[in-house]
């Protein structure tokens, strides 16, 4: 569905953000993509967006290059910058003027979900706070209905009902066509969401691994003691929040921060026997 | 000609725009699409009523402070209007927040690009054409005078064609600067006069030395003039215009 082939991206000359890159995301799936500051999580969106063009290497999007903003490509994509305009208008009037343009909105859906997020549909968007605001934008992001949906830090600004509610939507509005990659920092507010889980260093790909995968490969557990074998541990009241390899094919539930930490202090692990460890 | 009026011509343009809009957007593949040019102009015309609005207002407002308006429907403040309407309209091209909404909107860069040509060319000189029209008839209440100088046929469409030549290199500027768009253009222009001016200054020194009867004067145009105008009608606008569609595809944000 997204392939990235040997994609580099700089800003400046001398500093890449991305250099030969290459990662494929398929359909069907809610991604996860977090990464440090600064590693270009948004810089990712916004080049499968087509705001962005890469400097080498090809985007493919469902067989279109985002570079040319095909209006049929762009009818198949949304993006949800973790910043956005205020217009100057009425929620209802704004979405229905641009939701025009995508075959697939549905206007009913989108009452719907701001009925279930609580915001007046009738108000304008400068009357709004910032996560209200959000809230409409999502809306209007899950109602267009496009198979591709980028999502940059939606749950910031979202109170704590707000975020049980986007995880119950984002959950219903998935399907077998549609390809949802949320990038986060907010990793607890999402941990049931997303998976596969894809991890971005400087320049490139750390870790891009289904959650079923993970949990084959690493052993996430809670010791008394730092066991010699461990890859990565944080203490915890009582004891140690252990990664370790799975030799014995031990179950495990996830612990996405903890994992994102022990990527970022075993690169090379991650980026050389990761990907080749059964 | 005149059994054909241009008012009838634009109610048939608008009716068939008009139409379009209520269509359900199902063919997405075409590179140009009616309905979908015809709603972005519809949607851009709605985004921009509150500009149209504070232009429509320093027009009345001049005409009342001057108690006269002339017969020149294209005046110096419509032409400034038409100059500055891109930089307001479309200053958002290459805002990284502003201009996400616009350039994700599932419409392609010709049809963009048609749709801007449409709201600075067409729509934007219309409604200034309007508001004069009706300022005009107000005029000729108050003060009546001869219904032949109503209206100086030549002087407007000569003045519009200026303005909208004047108006492709400020377009162009929309699309193509980055940052402080007007700003860098008239530093540019600025450079261009100079420049163009010491260019003159020599030439004319040089051909006075060459020549004894300057200055001269010639009885009919010489024919590389009408050349010269060819090329600078191709120029302005129609070569801005198709550069600033090109600049447009070049858009990142």
């Amino acid at each position: 569905m997204i392939q990235f082939t040997n994609v580099a991206f700089s800003y400046q000359r001398d500093k890449k953000v991305f250099d030969e890159m290459n990662i494929h995301f398929d359909h069907g799936k809610i991604y996860g993509l977090l990464g440090e500051n600064g590693v270009g999580k948004t810089t990712f969106l916004r080049l499968t967006a087509g705001l962005l063009f890469p400097d080498q290497g090809t985007i493919d999007i469902m067989g279109f290059s985002p570079k040319k903003r095909n209006p049929e490509f762009l009818s198949s994509l949304f993006y949800l910058p973790e910043e956005f305009d205020s217009p100057h208008e009425v929620i209802m009037n704004f979405v229905i003027r641009n939701g025009s343009f995508y075959p697939s909105f549905n206007v009913d859906q989108f009452k719907t979900y701001m009925d279930q997020f609580g915001v007046d549909l009738n108000k304008k968007f400068t009357e709004l706070s910032f996560g209200q605001k959000k809230k409409a934008l999502i809306s209007m992001a899950l109602a267009l209905n496009t198979s591709i949906l980028l999502l940059d830090e939606p749950t910031n600004g979202l109170d704590i009902p707000s975020k049980s509610i986007f995880r119950r939507l984002i959950a219903q509005v998935s399907d077998e066509n549609k390809c949802i990659i949320i990038s986060t920092h907010q990793v607890r507010d999402l941990e049931l969401l997303i998976d596969p889980i894809v991890i971005l260093e400087r320049n490139q790909v750390l870790l891009n691994d289904s959650v079923e995968s993970i949990t084959q490969k690493l052993l996430f557990s809670v010791e008394s003691t730092i066991p010699t074998d461990a890859l990565y541990y944080e203490p915890t009241l009582g004891g140690y929040h252990v990664i370790s390899i799975n030799h014995n094919g031990i179950e495990s539930k996830l612990n996405i921060e903890l994992l994102f930490n022990a990527v970022i202090a075993n690169r090379d692990y991650f980026k050389n026997v990761y990907p080749i460890a059964k | 000609m005149p059994s054909l009026p241009i008012g009838t011509i634009l109610r048939t343009f608008i009716q068939l725009l008009s139409n379009k809009t209520k269509e359900k957007l199902t063919n997405m593949n075409t590179p140009f699409n009616l309905s979908r040019y015809a709603r972005l102009v519809a949607a851009e015309t709605q985004q921009f009523r509150k500009h149209y609005l504070y232009f429509g207002a320093t027009v009345i407002l001049l005409a009342l402070l001057n108690q006269h308006v002339e017969n020149n429907a294209f005046s110096a403040i419509s032409v400034i209007i038409l100059l500055i309407a891109p930089f307001i309209f479309y200053n958002h091209v290459y805002h990284s927040v502003k201009g996400v909404m616009y350039t994700m909107l599932p419409a392609s860069n010709a049809e963009k690009m048609a749709a801007c040509w449409t709201q600075c060319v067409i729509i934007l000189p219309l409604f200034l054409w309007i508001i004069w029209f009706i300022l005009r008839v107000i005029n000729h209440v108050v003060h009546p005078e001869d219904v032949s100088s109503f209206i100086n046929v030549n002087a407007t469409i000569s003045n519009y064609w200026n303005a909208i030549s004047a108006q492709s290199v400020a377009i162009f500027a929309v699309m193509a600067f980055r940052r402080r768009k007007w700003q860098t253009l008239i530093a540019i222009l600025f450079v261009i006069a100079i420049i163009g001016t010491i260019i003159g200054i020599s030439w004319l020194h040089a051909f006075q030395q060459y020549s004894e009867n300057l200055p001269f004067e010639w009885t009919t145009k010489p024919w590389v003039f009408h050349y010269a105008e060819i090329i600078l009608i191709l120029i302005f606008p129609f070569g801005f215009w198709l550069v600033s569609y090109f600049k447009l595809e070049e858009q990142e944000l």
